[in-house]
């Protein structure tokens, strides 16, 4: 059990949370355009990192609103949680990339 | 015009134990309402229909008597009020131009009350209800056992309000109910 910082709410408990994938994954624009390969592309492939990993989360049983998180897929850390718009904040150890 | 007696899903329950009284609140006329709460027109809004400021902390309500207005999300509302919801929800989209739904019956009320009160929510809800950490005038959305529920501190006593959709209220109460034999 983990406490979870919802941007809005502030912190709760992981039970009112709900991870939803891998965030900043761009939705195609030309999409008549688009091969198989990359439908595939889009639809299935995921970075799935063992490390510090972007997620998309939904505050389901409070607020409602989604936001991401910097999350270490390994030690569950939570690095950070951000707004949708919100800058990304930086992978710690990695001299700022984000 | 005369209010028919309108049902509630737990047909207005009580429950009174040692420490714990319970009682489902009469149907309750409630507004769900979107915009942006920073804006002018919305606070003109707010003081027209309800006599009430927009400024309101997350996790917050407020109540002037005839209506409570809770904080749900940065863009989003719910008013309590004794005025004719519809009528609210349609002026409301009138001069806002946003959503507002009329709610009344998503949901039902229970209002909690006597010393066993926080006992019985830490036992279903991951929340701190601490008197240091929820104190009263704030609200929290959460979950009580498998339900979603809007708790709020109404007094120190302590006097809690939660509200929990009408297809869970039998749960929730059932819930309640039960607990109160341990805690």
């Amino acid at each position: 059990m983990f406490i979870i910082n919802c941007p809005y709410c502030g912190d709760r408990d992981q039970t009112e949370f709900s991870c939803h994938g891998e965030a900043h994954i761009p939705r195609p624009t030309e999409t008549a355009k688009m091969t198989d390969d990359e439908w595939g592309e889009y639809v299935f492939f995921r970075t799935n990192p063992k490390g510090y990993h972007r997620e998309r989360w939904l505050h389901d049983h409070g607020c409602r609103r989604w936001f991401n998180a910097l999350r270490h897929t390994v030690t569950d850390e939570f690095v950070a949680t951000y707004k949708i718009e919100d800058p990304r904040p930086p992978i710690p150890g990695e001299g700022g990339r984000s | 015009m005369d209010n028919p007696v309108i049902a509630t899903p737990l047909n207005a329950a009580k429950i009174d134990t040692d420490g714990l009284t319970v009682a489902e609140l009469g149907h309750t006329s409630k507004v769900n309402l979107r915009g942006d709460f920073s804006s002018s027109t919305v606070n003109n809004a707010l003081t027209t229909l309800l006599g009430m400021e927009s400024t309101l902390a997350p996790n917050a309500f407020v109540s002037n008597g005839a209506s409570t207005l809770f904080w749900l999300g940065p863009n989003e509302r719910l008013i309590y009020t004794d005025s004719d919801p519809e009528t609210i929800a349609s002026q409301w989209r009138d001069q806002v131009g946003t959503g507002a739904v009329d709610v009344s019956d998503y949901s039902t009320v229970l209002r909690l009350s006597g010393p066993k009160v926080r006992d019985v929510i830490v036992s279903g809800a991951p929340f701190d209800v601490h008197p240091d950490e929820f104190k009263v005038g704030q609200c929290a959305q959460t979950r009580f056992g498998n339900a979603s529920i809007l708790l709020s501190n109404h007094a120190e006593t302590p006097v809690f309000q939660m509200q929990v959709r009408w297809s869970f209220a039998e749960y929730a109460f059932e819930y309640i109910k039960r607990v109160a034999n341990y805690v």
